[in-house]
């Protein structure tokens, strides 16, 4: 009996020895079926979040794996073409914002986005560095530092983020997590699934024309001879 | 008017795209010629990959033949059995082209090739064409445009010769297949129809009169430009019908005035006006081609 009431005592000040010293970190979003904006200036969606951590935070945004090609530029006989230098598969969008400017972090960040590029076959560093280049020339891949912004000065642990994705953004399931970066802890927080998708007649071409690729064809055949048939038909007249 | 083309993968202006629509088919209304190979590189100067280009300008150049082609066999203006045999060649031509096209993309190297075989064929054409009118306008006098041959030559000589009834030339099934083979190679190539080769050709080679070789060349031009449209949007993803609509829409009227102002020039003059635009082509092609990109890498996304 007294070895249970003891048990019980020793389980009831862990708990809340945890609690006292957990850092809260909460945050959600604004949308979770997002479509891409055809305006610059409004954010596609927002992240609100509420923290008392003084811990550096970084918001991860993952988008679906896709397979690319690297090309890199090469001359031959005095003309410039390109050369095929490697086969990748990485997330198609990585999104990092964080709440402070330091080596730290920065650090930290980095390291997780070359860990998450994989290349086909043999690895080689050099055109991982090269690839992340190119992307983060694209804005698809991105590093956001102090990009926190707080909601009122009041209660400063209210955050929010504006989150802005390139036209070019692939469709497809996306993963938003926030995590605490600090010596001792790499605490993750949950994930949100988010699901993004492009409207307009352009979205529709280009998946049409991957997905049904022999159809797409013939249709386009189909209405330049109809176009075409037209035109005579009506100049004739 | 800013629109993102899905497959050439840019924002670009579609009253741009209808203007130089337009300007091309003004053109070949004005110098009788398809505009295939003036406008493949004028997409390309635009920004628009040579890829999408070249797999965008067949669709374009279907649809602008298929009028042309049945008005010309509504007055009995096509030989079907030298364009049988046309169609042959064409079909084996374009699609090794098309495989050897999705080769050179898979490499790196498809920008190369296209830029390298306009400024090759854009080289020749024009120069020709400069120097034949020069000469005809310096010296006054009405060049022979068909060359009746008499002689015979080592083409007579080949084996597998039929009568073919409507042109009234009797030769081996060889050449029609072989040209049909190289222009099918060049269209899925170059985004070109290839009647500024197969009309000489016909003309030249098979000895056939100018109406009906026009005639067959477009009845060619269609089935292989329906074959390598299929065939890039099947296999290399580059045909961007809007792309291809609009330039349909600007080419289709631009062909329409062009052809109006014809008779206000000599016929010298329009030739020898299309071989310096031919000719700047080629210069501001071949610029390109020597120019550094600006950008070190490109990433090409992959199907799956």
């Amino acid at each position: 009996m007294v070895k249970s009431i003891w048990t019980l005592i020793f389980i009831t000040f862990f708990i809340f020895y945890k609690e006292i010293n957990s850092e809260a970190l909460i945050f959600d979003l604004s949308e979770r079926n997002i479509e891409i904006s055809k305006k610059d200036k409004n954010p596609d969606f927002t992240i609100f979040g509420y923290t008392n951590s003084k811990s550096s935070l970084v918001l991860k945004i993952k988008g679906p794996d896709q397979k690319v090609i690297l090309q890199k530029k090469r001359k031959i006989v005095g003309m410039w073409s390109w050369n095929k230098t490697g086969e990748f598969i990485y997330p198609g969008l990585f999104h990092y914002y964080t709440n402070k400017n330091d080596d730290e972090i920065d650090f930290e960040v980095k390291k997780d986005l070359f860990d998450n590029v994989k290349l086909i076959g043999k690895d080689d560093d050099n055109l991982k560095k090269d690839l992340i280049e190119k992307k983060m020339s694209l804005d698809l891949f991105l590093i956001k530092n102090n990009s926190f912004e707080i909601i009122n000065k009041k209660i400063p642990n209210f955050f929010k983020i504006p989150i802005y994705l390139p036209k070019s953004s692939p469709e497809g399931e996306y993963t938003v997590s926030l995590n605490i970066i600090d010596s001792i802890n790499n605490f993750e927080s949950k994930k949100i699934k988010i699901n993004v998708m492009k409207s307009g007649i352009s979205s529709f071409v280009f998946n049409f024309a991957h997905k049904f690729s022999f159809i797409y064809g013939l249709i386009s055949a189909i209405i330049a001879i109809g176009l075409g048939l037209t035109a005579g038909f009506i100049f004739r007249r | 008017m800013s629109f993102y083309l899905p497959i050439a993968e840019i924002q670009i202006n579609l009253l741009l795209i209808l203007f130089f629509g337009f300007i091309v088919g003004f053109m070949s209304g004005l110098f009788g010629v398809g505009g295939g190979f003036l406008m493949t590189p004028l997409l390309i100067f635009m920004g628009i990959p040579p890829a999408t280009a070249v797999g965008t300008e067949s669709v374009q150049i279907l649809g602008s033949s298929v009028s042309g082609a049945m008005a010309h066999g509504l007055k009995k203006n096509i030989d079907y059995e030298i364009g049988g045999f046309l169609l042959i060649g064409g079909i084996f031509g374009s699609t090794l082209g098309v495989i050897l096209f999705n080769f050179f993309k898979e490499s790196g190297n498809i920008d190369l090739i296209i830029k390298f075989l306009y400024i090759l064929f854009l080289a020749i054409i024009g120069g020709l064409m400069l120097i034949e009118s020069s000469i005809s306008l310096v010296s006054e006098k009405k060049v022979e445009t068909i060359a009746k041959k008499k002689k015979r030559n080592f083409l007579d000589f080949l084996p597998m010769k039929i009568k073919f009834r409507q042109s009234k030339i009797y030769i081996s099934i060889l050449l029609p297949i072989s040209v049909g083979i190289f222009v099918g190679f060049l269209s899925a190539l170059m985004g070109v129809g290839g009647g500024f080769v197969m009309v000489p050709a016909m003309i030249y080679i098979f000895r056939m009169g100018t109406v009906l070789a026009i005639g067959t060349s477009l009845f060619q031009i269609v089935f292989v430009t329906l074959n390598v449209s299929i065939l890039h949007a099947t296999f290399n993803f580059s045909v961007d019908l809007i792309l291809a609509i609009f330039l349909l829409i600007g080419g289709v009227i631009g062909a329409q005035y062009g052809s109006k102002f014809t008779s206000k020039f000599k016929g010298e003059q329009i030739r020898i006006l299309l071989a310096l635009i031919v000719l700047g082509v080629c210069i501001k092609m071949g610029l390109e081609l020597v120019s550094e990109p600006l950008s070190n890498s490109r990433i090409i996304l992959q199907n799956g």
